[in-house]
């Protein structure tokens, strides 16, 4: 073969190049849409990575948004309190709450062809408080766990050291959904890693890390729970999970129609996507906590009960859902959102926004206003730390407005925004006066106790350092009291003694909001907002 | 040549033993207690915090771990991320591709941008096409990269529909990223072509070649431009591993895995074995680039290649 000249061959690579973009770019200029999945193929914009697929080890909401597909939970919670079969049948609880007897379906199989039986439930749960999993979502799920018993091969008694009335809760999330011991045992710690086999409608296909998740329908699913009116393999072929963490580009997705279902739809496009033509906005209200603001007792002058409740009278809530949230949040009253069991109304009635009254609160408790405006008290300058993470920067705009508000009281709040690390560091030794929270749960016991019991104080979750026996007391006959009624009563006295204590100031509920196209129907969300259920759904363009 | 290249890379290993001691000190001498990170707002005991960090190894004096992890190294074991206990190198493995791939595309932008920019920014010095080159080299520097991107992103995925906005495989995904990332990385290159161009173009030895009376076009390439990469290649080079291991904006708008993304998620978790895996493959990825660019000056001035 001759040498081919230079020139000639410039030529031609440009004559190549040009004809694959050409060839390539064509279709998409007049094929409107090219990027859309065929029918049957759901793509999913996930906000972002997670640890595992483990269900059992993970602390990731995520994965249990993907889990549940791949799982099948004991119940499914279909309201605050209620509970539907799952793959137990039926079950009883011992009058403490400490015992729950639970019957299991005879005709389940787990994805790796072997059979449910009691045996499972019990290595699942096991597994859960075993130290080597280092399980953390599971783990608080379990709670006071003892052991499992195998009563037979389809009846399984689970049993709790102490009264656990929460325990149906944690079963009807995917935390606790059941895993194949043989695919623990064989897979060792690859499982959730590279497998991940449950008994649910989807199979694990593939992971990528930071990329995607693809499942495929478990075409021998023939044991769907009755709260679908729909027992046989799901309608989809398969569901593709991609990680798109910047919330505009996820958007965009949903536009281009590359993903046809997202997460985490940013606030700001929640008009423009509710008045769409094509696109359908979810819009469920979360259930657990909302924002809140806590506030350290165990460093002054945040330990007077008189500077915490100026706080809480300074902040303009309303305003603060206005301007932040766009009012698509909604100015919350109490430690747990409206739609949770017990949720006490009158809370929304105890502490208003009252500047003036948080003035006359710290000049009664002898904080005087200095000359620069802010207040003082001997040599004490009340200069308030607040603690934060560097992200969502929906934080920094929330701190930045109290920070405002607290100022026109004579209140000074320095912002220390900073990274995870040692954010926590500062947090868990109780160097704040202020620091955010937020949590998702249905459990009203359960988010109380994160919140207020003094054995999560010091360090752990409880960064109010809010020590009273009261309410430790409250919180244990909530988790020792299974009759709904008497557990609501008591429900509505510990919100109140946290509003009468001052002890954090609730700023704002946000709903859990998912887009998707017109094309998806059948799209099942849980009553707490956080696990999009895609069993009954179907695409059709 | 070969030895040069031999003695190139046992000078690499002091580097790298370097580098890892230095992120390890570092990385311990942040606060931050990894386990404390690893529960972060969940409920956890102190005891249960306590057998964390010994799960996590983190009870052993602080040469056991380091040693630990250099013990590894020549079987290629470099550890497990102590979060999710996945091996470092499989960590690595799953995004090295999508990272290089990034960077081998967004290379080949700016290179082609940056040099067409800077040498028609030298050439007509002064001229509407030296203004024009350099306001755009401007908008390269001062443009945020995360705008720029979601610009992209709306014209050519929203608006358009030509190119998908995100994932990896199958270069129509990776036009606009490599496009994002090349057109900031071209404007240093711009600028430093046209001021090494220009700077050549007053030695003397380019005024003897015009006097030979070689065409302008011979003048450039032979002598102008040759002499003018010496100081352009380096920054090149170094801007192939900052494109290589510091995508991270660009990884994220455009939904790609990485291995910035990697390290970045790694130091705010403080996981020891992934950040000291992934800054050793960085140095790695370094000092392989900077043989080349040191044989690179071998070919383009032969007094090196004497020395």
């Amino acid at each position: 073969m001759g040498r081919m000249k230079r020139r000639e061959f410039l030529k031609r690579v440009g004559i190549g190049v040009g004809a694959l973009a050409t060839s390539q770019a064509l279709p998409r200029l007049f094929l409107p849409g090219a990027y859309a999945q065929s029918t049957g193929i759901l793509t999913y914009g996930m906000a972002g990575g997670f640890d595992t697929l483990d269900v059992t080890a993970t602390t990731f909401t995520r994965v249990g948004r993907i889990a549940l597909h791949i799982i099948d939970p004991l119940v499914w919670s279909t309201g605050s309190g209620q509970y539907a079969p799952g793959l137990a049948t039926s079950w009883t609880v011992s009058p403490d709450a400490t015992v729950y007897t639970c019957k299991l379906r005879e005709d389940v199989r787990f994805h790796d062809g072997t059979p449910l039986t009691a045996e499972a439930v019990k290595v699942t749960f096991d597994r859960i408080v075993d130290p080597a999993t280092r399980a953390q979502t599971a783990f608080s799920f379990i709670g006071p766990y003892d052991r499992s018993d195998v009563v037979d091969r389809y009846t399984v008694r689970v049993r709790f050291k102490s009264p656990h009335a929460s325990f149906l809760n944690g079963a009807s999330s995917p935390y606790l959904g059941i895993i194949s011991p043989t695919a623990v045992q064989k897979f060792g710690q690859d499982f959730g890693r590279l497998v991940f086999v449950g008994t649910g409608p989807f199979m694990l296909q593939s992971y990528r890390t930071d990329a995607e998740v693809r499942l495929i329908r478990n075409p021998n699913y023939t044991w769907g729970a009755p709260t679908f009116n729909h027992q046989g393999r799901a309608y989809l072929q398969s569901i593709v999970y991609k990680i798109v963490p910047e919330e505009a580009t996820r958007l965009a997705t949903l536009e281009t129609g590359e993903t046809l279902f997202i997460e985490d739809v940013p606030v700001t496009d929640y008009q423009r996507l509710r008045n769409s033509r094509d696109k359908v906005l979810l819009e469920i209200r979360q259930a657990g906590s909302g924002w809140s603001l806590m506030m350290n007792q165990m460093r002054a002058p945040t330990d007077e009960l008189a500077v915490r409740r100026a706080v809480m009278h300074a902040i303009d809530k309303e305003g603060l859902v206005r301007t932040v949230w766009n009012s698509v949040y909604k100015a919350a009253c109490s430690p747990l959102t409206p739609n949770m069991l017990g949720f006490d109304a009158e809370t929304c009635r105890k502490v208003p926004y009252n500047p003036d009254q948080a003035r006359r609160l710290l000049d009664e408790a002898g904080w005087r206003l200095g000359p620069d405006g802010v207040r003082v008290k001997g040599t004490e300058r009340m200069r308030l730390e607040f603690y934060l993470q560097t992200t969502p920067q929906k934080n920094i705009e929330m701190a930045q407005f109290i920070q405002a508000n607290a100022k026109q009281v004579g209140i000074d709040i320095n912002l220390n925004v900073i990274a995870r690390a040692g954010y926590l560091d500062a947090v868990r030794q109780g160097r704040h006066h202020f620091q955010f929270w937020w949590d998702t749960g249905t459990d009203p016991g359960q988010m109380l106790r994160i919140l207020f019991h003094s054995r999560n104080a010091g360090g752990g979750t409880n960064r109010n350092n809010y020590r009273n026996q009261d309410m430790d007391r409250l919180i244990e006959q909530i988790d020792g009291t299974s009759d709904p009624t008497r557990r609501k009563e008591i429900i509505v006295r510990a919100q109140q003694k946290a509003i009468d204590d001052a002890v954090m100031v609730y700023l704002a509920d946000p709903p859990s909001l998912y887009a998707h196209d017109r094309s998806v129907s059948g799209v099942w969300v849980d009553w707490g907002g956080n696990y999009p259920y895609f069993f009954n759904t179907r695409v059709q363009r | 040549m070969l030895q040069f290249v031999l003695k190139r890379l046992l000078l690499a290993i002091p580097t790298m033993v370097a580098a890892s001691i230095l992120v390890f000190l570092m990385l311990h001498l942040v606060p931050g207690d990894p386990a404390i990170i690893f529960f972060g707002d969940q409920p956890v005991t102190p005891e249960r915090l306590e057998l964390v960090r010994r799960q996590m190894g983190l009870h052993r004096p602080l040469v056991v771990q380091y040693l630990d992890f250099v013990r590894g190294i020549p079987r290629g074991d470099l550890g497990r991320s102590i979060h999710n206990r996945t091996p470092v190198f499989e960590e690595l493995r799953t995004r090295v591709g999508s990272s290089a791939e990034l960077a081998l595309a967004a290379f080949v932008v700016a290179v082609a941008l940056g040099l067409s920019l800077g040498l028609l920014s030298a050439l007509w010095r002064g001229k509407w096409i030296d203004a024009g080159a350099m306001l755009v080299a401007l908008g390269g520097v001062s443009m945020p990269i995360f705008w720029l991107a979601s610009m992209l992103i709306f014209v050519f995925s929203l608006k358009l529909g030509w190119f998908p906005a995100i994932g990896f495989g199958g270069w129509n995904r990776l036009i606009l990223p490599a496009m994002a990332l090349g057109f900031i990385s071209s404007a240093t290159l711009a600028r430093l072509v046209r001021s090494s161009v220009l700077e050549v173009l007053l030695q003397p030895f380019v005024t003897t070649a015009r006097s030979k009376g070689l065409r302008e076009a011979i003048v450039i390439r032979r002598h102008v431009l040759k002499n003018a990469f010496i100081a352009v290649i380096t920054v090149m080079g170094l801007q192939f591993g900052t494109l290589l291991s510091g995508a991270v904006i660009t990884e994220t708008v455009f939904a790609r895995p990485g291995v910035g993304k990697l390290l970045v998620d790694a130091i705010s978790n403080k996981d020891f074995p992934i950040v000291q895996g992934a800054v050793l493959f960085i140095a790695l990825i370094y000092i392989i680039i900077n043989l080349f660019v040191d044989l690179s000056y071998a070919y383009l001035d032969p007094r090196i290649r004497f020395e």
